[in-house]
Protein backbone atom coordinates (compact mmCIF):
# COMPACT_ATOMS: atom_id res chain seq x y z
CA UNK A 1 0.00 0.00 0.00
CA UNK A 2 1.01 3.76 -0.62
CA UNK A 3 2.01 5.87 2.05
CA UNK A 4 1.06 9.57 1.38
CA UNK A 5 2.24 10.95 4.46
CA UNK A 6 5.27 8.86 6.80
CA UNK A 7 6.92 10.36 10.33
CA UNK A 8 9.46 8.46 11.42
CA UNK A 9 11.12 8.94 14.63
CA UNK A 10 10.30 12.89 14.36
CA UNK A 11 11.53 15.10 17.21
CA UNK A 12 11.34 18.39 18.37
CA UNK A 13 12.51 19.65 21.86
CA UNK A 14 10.80 22.90 23.25
CA UNK A 15 11.50 24.28 26.83
CA UNK A 16 8.87 22.63 28.72
CA UNK A 17 7.28 20.18 26.03
CA UNK A 18 9.57 17.76 23.81
CA UNK A 19 8.31 15.40 20.67
CA UNK A 20 9.64 12.15 21.39
CA UNK A 21 10.27 10.29 18.60
CA UNK A 22 7.11 9.85 17.38
CA UNK A 23 5.92 7.69 13.98
CA UNK A 24 3.06 6.98 12.18
CA UNK A 25 1.91 6.54 8.43
CA UNK A 26 -1.04 7.46 6.74
CA UNK A 27 -1.84 5.41 3.52
CA UNK A 28 -3.27 7.09 0.40
CA UNK A 29 -7.05 7.30 0.47
CA UNK A 30 -7.75 7.28 3.93
CA UNK A 31 -8.47 9.37 6.09
CA UNK A 32 -6.94 9.83 9.73
CA UNK A 33 -7.67 11.38 12.84
CA UNK A 34 -5.01 12.57 14.96
CA UNK A 35 -6.38 12.89 17.99
CA UNK A 36 -5.05 14.03 22.15
CA UNK A 37 -5.71 16.21 24.73
CA UNK A 38 -4.75 20.38 24.51
CA UNK A 39 -0.68 20.56 24.69
CA UNK A 40 -0.34 17.15 23.46
CA UNK A 41 1.72 17.66 20.33
CA UNK A 42 -0.78 17.38 17.80
CA UNK A 43 -0.36 21.35 16.01
CA UNK A 44 3.53 21.06 16.60
CA UNK A 45 3.21 17.73 14.60
CA UNK A 46 1.47 19.50 12.05
CA UNK A 47 3.54 22.64 12.03
CA UNK A 48 6.49 19.99 11.49
CA UNK A 49 5.12 18.32 8.64
CA UNK A 50 4.21 21.73 6.92
CA UNK A 51 8.11 22.78 7.76
CA UNK A 52 6.72 25.94 9.89
CA UNK A 53 8.61 24.50 12.84
CA UNK A 54 12.51 22.80 12.32
CA UNK A 55 12.36 19.25 13.77
CA UNK A 56 15.34 18.12 15.86
CA UNK A 57 15.29 15.18 14.52
CA UNK A 58 13.79 12.08 12.70
CA UNK A 59 12.10 12.23 8.94
CA UNK A 60 8.78 13.19 7.42
CA UNK A 61 7.98 12.12 4.01
CA UNK A 62 5.16 13.41 1.87
CA UNK A 63 3.92 11.40 -1.32
CA UNK A 64 7.60 9.35 -0.48
CA UNK A 65 9.69 12.59 -0.96
CA UNK A 66 11.68 14.43 1.81
CA UNK A 67 9.46 17.06 2.84
CA UNK A 68 12.33 20.09 3.32
CA UNK A 69 14.04 19.05 0.01
CA UNK A 70 10.75 18.61 -2.24
CA UNK A 71 9.04 21.63 -0.14
CA UNK A 72 7.68 23.31 -3.22
CA UNK A 73 6.44 20.95 -5.19
CA UNK A 74 5.09 18.60 -1.90
CA UNK A 75 3.04 22.05 -0.95
CA UNK A 76 1.82 22.03 -4.38
CA UNK A 77 -0.33 18.97 -3.97
CA UNK A 78 -1.16 20.20 -0.31
CA UNK A 79 -4.67 21.28 0.89
CA UNK A 80 -4.43 23.00 4.13
CA UNK A 81 -7.26 24.12 7.27
CA UNK A 82 -6.19 25.70 10.25
CA UNK A 83 -7.95 26.24 13.59
CA UNK A 84 -7.64 29.84 12.85
CA UNK A 85 -8.16 31.73 10.12
CA UNK A 86 -4.86 33.19 8.74
CA UNK A 87 -5.74 34.96 5.79
CA UNK A 88 -5.52 38.88 5.63
CA UNK A 89 -8.85 40.37 7.14
CA UNK A 90 -8.80 43.34 4.83
CA UNK A 91 -9.24 41.58 1.57
CA UNK A 92 -12.60 40.09 0.43
CA UNK A 93 -12.61 36.43 -0.60
CA UNK A 94 -12.12 37.30 -4.12
CA UNK A 95 -9.18 39.07 -3.77
CA UNK A 96 -7.70 36.25 -1.15
CA UNK A 97 -8.41 34.02 -3.98
CA UNK A 98 -6.69 35.99 -6.71
CA UNK A 99 -4.00 36.33 -4.52
CA UNK A 100 -3.75 32.54 -3.76
CA UNK A 101 -4.92 30.45 -7.19
CA UNK A 102 -1.76 31.50 -8.87
CA UNK A 103 0.35 29.97 -6.60
CA UNK A 104 -0.52 26.54 -7.15
CA UNK A 105 -0.35 25.35 -11.27
CA UNK A 106 -3.16 23.18 -10.81
CA UNK A 107 -5.16 25.51 -9.04
CA UNK A 108 -9.28 24.90 -10.87
CA UNK A 109 -11.34 28.22 -10.67
CA UNK A 110 -14.33 25.65 -12.13
CA UNK A 111 -13.84 23.56 -8.75
CA UNK A 112 -13.54 26.37 -6.63
CA UNK A 113 -16.59 28.67 -7.41
CA UNK A 114 -18.07 25.06 -7.08
CA UNK A 115 -17.62 25.13 -3.40
CA UNK A 116 -18.08 28.44 -3.00
CA UNK A 117 -21.70 27.82 -4.49
CA UNK A 118 -22.33 24.83 -1.81
CA UNK A 119 -21.38 26.69 0.61
CA UNK A 120 -22.67 29.81 0.30
CA UNK A 121 -19.72 31.98 0.49
CA UNK A 122 -20.05 36.08 -0.28
CA UNK A 123 -17.10 36.71 -2.79
CA UNK A 124 -17.43 40.47 -2.12
CA UNK A 125 -17.32 40.33 1.26
CA UNK A 126 -14.21 40.74 3.07
CA UNK A 127 -12.38 38.06 5.61
CA UNK A 128 -12.87 39.94 8.57
CA UNK A 129 -16.61 40.18 7.98
CA UNK A 130 -17.49 36.27 8.18
CA UNK A 131 -18.52 34.24 11.04
CA UNK A 132 -16.20 31.34 11.93
CA UNK A 133 -17.76 28.61 10.44
CA UNK A 134 -17.58 30.43 7.12
CA UNK A 135 -14.12 31.21 7.35
CA UNK A 136 -12.87 27.23 7.84
CA UNK A 137 -15.24 26.94 4.45
CA UNK A 138 -13.30 29.31 2.51
CA UNK A 139 -10.36 27.74 4.32
CA UNK A 140 -11.60 24.43 2.68
CA UNK A 141 -12.78 25.28 -0.41
CA UNK A 142 -8.98 27.00 -1.21
CA UNK A 143 -7.63 23.71 0.03
CA UNK A 144 -9.68 21.59 -2.55
CA UNK A 145 -9.41 23.44 -5.62
CA UNK A 146 -5.60 22.87 -6.69
CA UNK A 147 -5.87 18.95 -6.96
CA UNK A 148 -4.56 18.52 -3.52
CA UNK A 149 -3.49 14.91 -2.50
CA UNK A 150 -2.87 14.97 1.03
CA UNK A 151 -5.33 17.32 3.96
CA UNK A 152 -4.09 18.92 6.24
CA UNK A 153 -6.29 19.87 8.73
CA UNK A 154 -5.35 21.15 12.34
CA UNK A 155 -8.24 21.11 14.24
CA UNK A 156 -10.64 22.33 11.92
CA UNK A 157 -13.95 21.63 13.92
CA UNK A 158 -13.21 23.69 17.06
CA UNK A 159 -15.18 26.10 17.69
CA UNK A 160 -17.86 25.36 14.99
CA UNK A 161 -21.26 24.37 15.83
CA UNK A 162 -22.75 20.84 15.18
CA UNK A 163 -24.16 21.32 11.95
CA UNK A 164 -21.23 23.20 10.44
CA UNK A 165 -19.36 20.67 11.41
CA UNK A 166 -21.31 17.62 10.26
CA UNK A 167 -21.25 19.15 6.99
CA UNK A 168 -17.46 19.37 6.55
CA UNK A 169 -17.56 15.43 7.64
CA UNK A 170 -19.73 15.03 4.79
CA UNK A 171 -17.47 17.01 2.37
CA UNK A 172 -14.51 15.16 3.92
CA UNK A 173 -16.26 11.44 3.20
CA UNK A 174 -16.91 12.67 -0.16
CA UNK A 175 -13.53 13.84 -1.17
CA UNK A 176 -11.65 10.62 -0.36
CA UNK A 177 -14.33 8.82 -2.47
CA UNK A 178 -11.98 8.80 -5.53
CA UNK A 179 -9.35 6.81 -3.19
CA UNK A 180 -6.85 9.77 -4.54
CA UNK A 181 -6.64 11.94 -1.79
CA UNK A 182 -6.06 11.48 1.72
CA UNK A 183 -6.68 13.37 4.88
CA UNK A 184 -4.82 13.91 7.80
CA UNK A 185 -6.99 15.26 10.36
CA UNK A 186 -6.79 16.26 14.12
CA UNK A 187 -9.12 17.37 16.57
CA UNK A 188 -10.14 16.43 20.56
CA UNK A 189 -13.51 16.25 19.60
CA UNK A 190 -13.51 12.10 18.83
CA UNK A 191 -16.68 11.87 17.90
CA UNK A 192 -15.91 13.37 14.20
CA UNK A 193 -13.73 10.96 13.71
CA UNK A 194 -16.16 7.92 14.68
CA UNK A 195 -17.83 9.20 11.59
CA UNK A 196 -15.43 9.18 9.43
CA UNK A 197 -11.86 8.28 10.36
CA UNK A 198 -9.85 5.11 9.18
CA UNK A 199 -6.99 5.14 11.13
CA UNK A 200 -6.90 7.02 14.69
CA UNK A 201 -3.33 8.07 15.65
CA UNK A 202 -3.36 8.60 19.31
CA UNK A 203 -0.47 11.10 21.07
CA UNK A 204 -0.35 11.79 24.32
CA UNK A 205 2.57 14.47 26.62
CA UNK A 206 4.95 14.04 22.91
CA UNK A 207 3.94 10.19 22.49
CA UNK A 208 1.95 8.40 20.26
CA UNK A 209 0.21 5.94 22.92
CA UNK A 210 -1.18 4.17 19.57
CA UNK A 211 -1.12 4.68 15.99
CA UNK A 212 -3.68 1.67 14.25
CA UNK A 213 -7.27 1.11 12.18
CA UNK A 214 -10.03 2.38 13.70
CA UNK A 215 -12.25 -0.24 13.72
CA UNK A 216 -9.11 -2.66 15.50
CA UNK A 217 -8.96 0.09 18.10
CA UNK A 218 -13.00 -0.31 18.93
CA UNK A 219 -12.57 -4.41 18.59
CA UNK A 220 -9.32 -4.93 20.85
CA UNK A 221 -10.51 -1.93 23.54
CA UNK A 222 -13.01 -3.08 25.89
CA UNK A 223 -14.33 -1.39 28.75
CA UNK A 224 -14.73 -3.77 31.65
CA UNK A 225 -17.28 -3.25 34.86
CA UNK A 226 -17.20 -5.31 38.04
CA UNK A 227 -17.61 -5.59 41.46
CA UNK A 228 -14.26 -4.33 43.63
CA UNK A 229 -13.91 -7.51 45.21
CA UNK A 230 -12.80 -9.90 41.69
CA UNK A 231 -9.82 -7.09 41.37
CA UNK A 232 -6.34 -8.12 43.09
CA UNK A 233 -2.79 -6.81 42.27
CA UNK A 234 -2.39 -9.31 39.18
CA UNK A 235 -5.21 -8.38 37.00
CA UNK A 236 -5.53 -4.86 37.87
CA UNK A 237 -2.05 -4.16 36.09
CA UNK A 238 -4.03 -5.47 32.98
CA UNK A 239 -5.72 -2.08 33.20
CA UNK A 240 -4.95 0.77 30.57
CA UNK A 241 -6.85 2.89 33.19
CA UNK A 242 -9.50 2.44 35.90
CA UNK A 243 -11.80 4.06 37.80
CA UNK A 244 -12.66 2.20 41.19
CA UNK A 245 -15.66 2.99 43.75
CA UNK A 246 -16.06 1.93 47.59
CA UNK A 247 -18.12 -1.24 45.40
CA UNK A 248 -17.23 -1.39 41.99
CA UNK A 249 -14.98 -0.63 39.59
CA UNK A 250 -14.68 0.22 35.46
CA UNK A 251 -11.59 0.63 32.91
CA UNK A 252 -10.15 -0.23 30.11
CA UNK A 253 -8.60 -3.23 28.55
CA UNK A 254 -6.48 -3.01 25.04
CA UNK A 255 -7.30 -7.10 24.41
CA UNK A 256 -10.49 -8.16 24.53
CA UNK A 257 -9.29 -11.80 25.18
CA UNK A 258 -7.50 -11.27 28.31
CA UNK A 259 -10.90 -10.31 30.16
CA UNK A 260 -11.99 -13.60 29.29
CA UNK A 261 -8.49 -15.32 31.22
CA UNK A 262 -8.56 -12.58 34.39
CA UNK A 263 -12.27 -12.70 35.24
CA UNK A 264 -14.13 -16.15 34.20
CA UNK A 265 -17.35 -14.26 32.92
CA UNK A 266 -18.11 -12.50 36.19
CA UNK A 267 -17.77 -8.97 34.31
CA UNK A 268 -19.31 -6.97 31.96
CA UNK A 269 -17.73 -6.16 29.16
CA UNK A 270 -18.95 -2.87 27.23
CA UNK A 271 -17.92 -1.18 23.33
CA UNK A 272 -15.87 2.08 24.43
CA UNK A 273 -16.18 5.26 22.43
CA UNK A 274 -12.71 7.05 20.99
CA UNK A 275 -13.15 9.54 23.86
CA UNK A 276 -13.32 6.73 26.39
CA UNK A 277 -10.14 5.21 25.20
CA UNK A 278 -8.45 9.02 25.20
CA UNK A 279 -9.77 9.47 28.82
CA UNK A 280 -8.34 6.04 29.92
CA UNK A 281 -5.31 6.43 28.56
CA UNK A 282 -5.03 10.08 29.61
CA UNK A 283 -5.57 9.66 33.19
CA UNK A 284 -4.03 6.07 33.49
CA UNK A 285 -4.04 4.62 36.77
CA UNK A 286 -4.70 7.61 38.47
CA UNK A 287 -8.31 6.66 40.26
CA UNK A 288 -6.52 4.31 41.39
CA UNK B 1 6.60 37.04 -6.40
CA UNK B 2 5.07 39.28 -8.04
CA UNK B 3 2.02 38.75 -6.24
CA UNK B 4 3.25 38.86 -3.08
CA UNK B 5 4.56 42.47 -3.84
CA UNK B 6 0.59 43.39 -4.90
CA UNK B 7 -1.03 41.91 -1.62
CA UNK B 8 1.42 43.97 0.40
CA UNK B 9 -0.34 46.94 -1.48
CA UNK B 10 -3.28 45.61 -1.89
CA UNK B 11 -4.07 45.18 2.26
CA UNK B 12 -2.99 48.62 2.63
CA UNK B 13 -4.72 50.60 -0.07
CA UNK B 14 -5.94 52.76 2.94
CA UNK B 15 -2.68 54.16 4.02
CA UNK B 16 -1.32 54.64 0.61
CA UNK B 17 -4.17 57.85 0.35
CA UNK B 18 -3.48 58.26 3.50
CA UNK B 19 0.54 58.87 2.56
CA UNK B 20 -0.48 61.22 -0.33
CA UNK B 21 -2.01 63.25 2.70
CA UNK B 22 0.88 63.58 4.54
CA UNK B 23 3.08 64.64 2.03
CA UNK B 24 0.33 67.27 1.10
CA UNK B 25 0.78 68.07 4.91
CA UNK B 26 4.89 67.97 5.04
CA UNK B 27 4.70 70.32 2.00
CA UNK B 28 3.37 73.00 4.48
CA UNK B 29 4.68 71.61 7.88
CA UNK B 30 8.57 72.03 6.70
CA UNK B 31 8.12 75.45 5.61
CA UNK B 32 10.82 76.64 7.20
CA UNK B 33 13.54 73.94 6.62
CA UNK B 34 14.83 74.06 4.00
CA UNK B 35 15.87 70.67 1.63
CA UNK B 36 13.85 68.78 4.53
CA UNK B 37 10.53 68.15 3.44
CA UNK B 38 11.22 66.18 0.69
CA UNK B 39 13.31 63.85 2.26
CA UNK B 40 11.22 63.69 5.82
CA UNK B 41 8.15 63.22 3.32
CA UNK B 42 9.84 60.10 1.48
CA UNK B 43 11.46 58.75 4.63
CA UNK B 44 7.65 59.09 6.28
CA UNK B 45 5.65 57.26 3.37
CA UNK B 46 8.28 54.58 2.92
CA UNK B 47 8.39 54.16 6.90
CA UNK B 48 4.66 54.16 6.93
CA UNK B 49 4.75 51.64 4.67
CA UNK B 50 7.09 49.31 5.41
CA UNK B 51 5.51 49.21 8.98
CA UNK B 52 1.62 48.43 7.59
CA UNK B 53 2.95 45.89 5.21
CA UNK B 54 4.38 43.65 8.25
CA UNK B 55 1.58 44.70 10.62
CA UNK B 56 -0.85 43.19 8.56
CA UNK B 57 1.27 40.02 8.33
CA UNK B 58 0.99 39.89 11.77
CA UNK B 59 -2.35 40.32 12.60
CA UNK B 60 -3.78 36.73 12.01
CA UNK B 61 0.14 35.57 11.90
CA UNK B 62 -0.88 35.71 8.48
CA UNK B 63 2.44 34.18 7.34
CA UNK B 64 1.22 30.71 8.69
CA UNK B 65 -0.49 30.95 5.82
CA UNK B 66 2.15 32.45 3.42
CA UNK B 67 4.46 29.44 4.53
CA UNK B 68 2.52 26.86 4.02
CA UNK B 69 1.81 27.87 0.42
CA UNK B 70 4.26 26.84 -2.32
CA UNK B 71 6.42 29.44 -2.25
CA UNK B 72 9.95 29.27 -0.85
CA UNK B 73 11.02 31.60 1.75
CA UNK B 74 13.51 33.41 -0.03
CA UNK B 75 10.85 34.51 -2.41
CA UNK B 76 9.20 35.95 0.88
CA UNK B 77 12.07 37.74 1.67
CA UNK B 78 12.71 38.96 -1.87
CA UNK B 79 8.97 40.81 -1.81
CA UNK B 80 9.85 42.42 1.10
CA UNK B 81 12.67 44.05 -0.40
CA UNK B 82 11.78 44.95 -3.58
CA UNK B 83 8.67 45.99 -1.87
CA UNK B 84 11.10 48.70 -0.39
CA UNK B 85 11.99 50.10 -3.96
CA UNK B 86 8.68 50.62 -5.01
CA UNK B 87 7.68 52.19 -1.98
CA UNK B 88 10.63 54.67 -2.54
CA UNK B 89 9.38 55.31 -5.88
CA UNK B 90 5.56 55.35 -4.44
CA UNK B 91 6.83 57.81 -1.65
CA UNK B 92 8.58 59.98 -4.60
CA UNK B 93 5.59 59.91 -7.27
CA UNK B 94 3.44 61.56 -4.34
CA UNK B 95 5.76 64.00 -3.25
CA UNK B 96 6.09 65.43 -6.97
CA UNK B 97 2.11 65.34 -7.06
CA UNK B 98 1.75 67.19 -4.10
CA UNK B 99 4.22 69.81 -4.87
CA UNK B 100 2.77 69.92 -8.30
CA UNK B 101 -0.70 70.65 -7.00
CA UNK B 102 -0.09 72.87 -4.85
CA UNK B 103 1.82 74.73 -7.62
CA UNK B 104 -1.14 74.48 -10.14
CA UNK B 105 -3.10 76.07 -7.90
CA UNK B 106 -1.23 79.05 -6.59
CA UNK B 107 -1.68 77.77 -3.40
CA UNK B 108 0.70 80.78 -1.53
CA UNK B 109 3.41 78.13 0.10
CA UNK B 110 7.10 78.05 -0.13
CA UNK B 111 7.33 74.43 -2.10
CA UNK B 112 10.38 72.72 -2.22
CA UNK B 113 10.90 70.88 -5.24
CA UNK B 114 12.89 67.27 -5.17
CA UNK B 115 16.24 67.64 -6.76
CA UNK B 116 18.58 64.94 -7.12
CA UNK B 117 19.92 65.53 -4.16
CA UNK B 118 17.03 65.37 -1.93
CA UNK B 119 16.07 61.91 -4.00
CA UNK B 120 19.51 60.76 -3.07
CA UNK B 121 19.82 61.27 0.54
CA UNK B 122 16.49 60.31 0.94
CA UNK B 123 17.18 56.87 -1.04
CA UNK B 124 20.40 56.23 0.85
CA UNK B 125 18.48 56.74 4.48
CA UNK B 126 15.48 54.64 3.20
CA UNK B 127 17.89 51.66 2.39
CA UNK B 128 19.99 52.21 5.64
CA UNK B 129 16.69 51.94 8.07
CA UNK B 130 15.31 49.06 6.07
CA UNK B 131 18.62 47.21 5.78
CA UNK B 132 18.78 47.54 10.11
CA UNK B 133 14.87 47.14 10.14
CA UNK B 134 14.07 44.23 7.39
CA UNK B 135 16.35 41.31 9.27
CA UNK B 136 15.08 42.30 12.67
CA UNK B 137 11.31 42.02 11.85
CA UNK B 138 11.58 39.16 9.68
CA UNK B 139 12.95 37.50 12.58
CA UNK B 140 11.06 38.58 15.17
CA UNK B 141 7.28 40.06 13.85
CA UNK B 142 6.06 42.90 13.85
CA UNK B 143 5.12 43.30 17.26
CA UNK B 144 7.74 41.66 19.02
CA UNK B 145 10.34 44.13 16.79
CA UNK B 146 8.42 47.12 18.18
CA UNK B 147 10.91 48.64 20.79
CA UNK B 148 13.72 48.02 18.19
CA UNK B 149 10.75 49.95 15.79
CA UNK B 150 10.96 52.76 18.16
CA UNK B 151 14.25 53.49 18.56
CA UNK B 152 14.97 53.20 15.13
CA UNK B 153 12.45 55.77 14.20
CA UNK B 154 13.77 58.35 15.94
CA UNK B 155 17.49 57.87 14.90
CA UNK B 156 16.62 57.72 11.00
CA UNK B 157 14.22 60.44 11.52
CA UNK B 158 15.35 63.06 13.76
CA UNK B 159 18.89 62.44 13.08
CA UNK B 160 19.42 63.40 9.59
CA UNK B 161 16.95 65.76 10.09
CA UNK B 162 18.89 67.24 12.27
CA UNK B 163 21.90 67.25 10.15
CA UNK B 164 20.18 68.66 7.03
CA UNK B 165 19.07 71.52 9.10
CA UNK B 166 22.60 72.45 10.69
CA UNK B 167 23.84 72.47 7.12
CA UNK B 168 21.81 74.91 5.90
CA UNK B 169 23.58 77.13 8.59
CA UNK B 170 26.67 79.15 7.53
CA UNK B 171 29.99 77.54 8.58
CA UNK B 172 29.07 74.06 8.49
CA UNK B 173 29.45 71.70 5.55
CA UNK B 174 28.68 68.24 6.53
CA UNK B 175 26.88 67.23 3.82
CA UNK B 176 28.18 63.82 1.78
CA UNK B 177 27.02 65.11 -1.26
CA UNK B 178 28.96 68.46 -0.75
CA UNK B 179 32.19 67.01 0.32
CA UNK B 180 32.40 64.42 -1.78
CA UNK B 181 31.22 67.33 -5.17
CA UNK B 182 34.86 69.09 -3.49
CA UNK B 183 36.87 66.43 -3.50
CA UNK B 184 35.90 64.66 -6.69
CA UNK B 185 34.56 67.07 -8.93
CA UNK B 186 31.53 64.96 -9.87
CA UNK B 187 28.45 66.17 -11.36
CA UNK B 188 25.08 65.80 -9.80
CA UNK B 189 24.30 62.40 -12.00
CA UNK B 190 27.40 60.71 -10.68
CA UNK B 191 27.28 61.43 -7.18
CA UNK B 192 23.73 60.31 -7.19
CA UNK B 193 24.40 56.70 -8.87
CA UNK B 194 27.20 56.67 -6.39
CA UNK B 195 25.07 57.03 -3.56
CA UNK B 196 21.93 54.87 -5.52
CA UNK B 197 24.51 51.85 -6.14
CA UNK B 198 26.11 52.14 -2.32
CA UNK B 199 22.50 52.03 -1.40
CA UNK B 200 21.69 48.98 -2.86
CA UNK B 201 24.83 47.09 -2.37
CA UNK B 202 23.14 48.00 1.13
CA UNK B 203 20.40 46.53 0.64
CA UNK B 204 21.35 43.48 -1.03
CA UNK B 205 24.07 42.23 2.11
CA UNK B 206 20.86 42.80 4.12
CA UNK B 207 18.26 40.59 1.93
CA UNK B 208 20.84 38.17 2.37
CA UNK B 209 21.48 37.75 5.52
CA UNK B 210 17.46 38.37 5.85
CA UNK B 211 17.38 35.16 4.28
CA UNK B 212 18.94 33.14 5.95
CA UNK B 213 17.38 34.69 9.50
CA UNK B 214 14.06 33.70 7.80
CA UNK B 215 14.99 30.11 6.29
CA UNK B 216 15.33 29.23 10.07
CA UNK B 217 11.97 31.67 11.53
CA UNK B 218 9.84 28.86 13.34
CA UNK B 219 6.16 30.01 13.07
Amino acid sequence: MENILEVINLRKNFNKFALKDISFTLPKGYIMGFIGPNGAGKSTTIKLIMNLLKKDGGQIKVFGKDHIQHEKEIKQHIGFVYDESHFYDELTLDETKKFIAPFYKSWDDHVFHKYIKIFQLPLDKKIKELSKGMKMKFSLALALSHDAKLLIMDEPTSGLDPIVRSELLDILYEIIQDEEKSVFFSTHITSDLEKVADYITFIHEGEIVLSMAKDDILDNYCIVKGGIDLLDTYNQKAFVGIRKTQYNFQGLIDCREKVQNLFKGNVIIEKPSLEDIMLYIVRGKQYA
Amino acid sequence: MLNLILKDLLVQKKSLLFALGYCFFLVFAFQSMEGTAPVAATIAVVYLLIQYSFAYDDKNKSEIMLNSLPISRKDIVLAKYLSVLLYIGLATVAYMFATLVIKMINIPLKVQFLSLQTISISFFIVSLMASFYLPVVLKYGYLKSKMFNIVMFLLFFFIPMGIISLNQKPGFSLSVNMSLKDAISWSNWQITLLVIGFSLLMMCVSCFISINIYNNREF
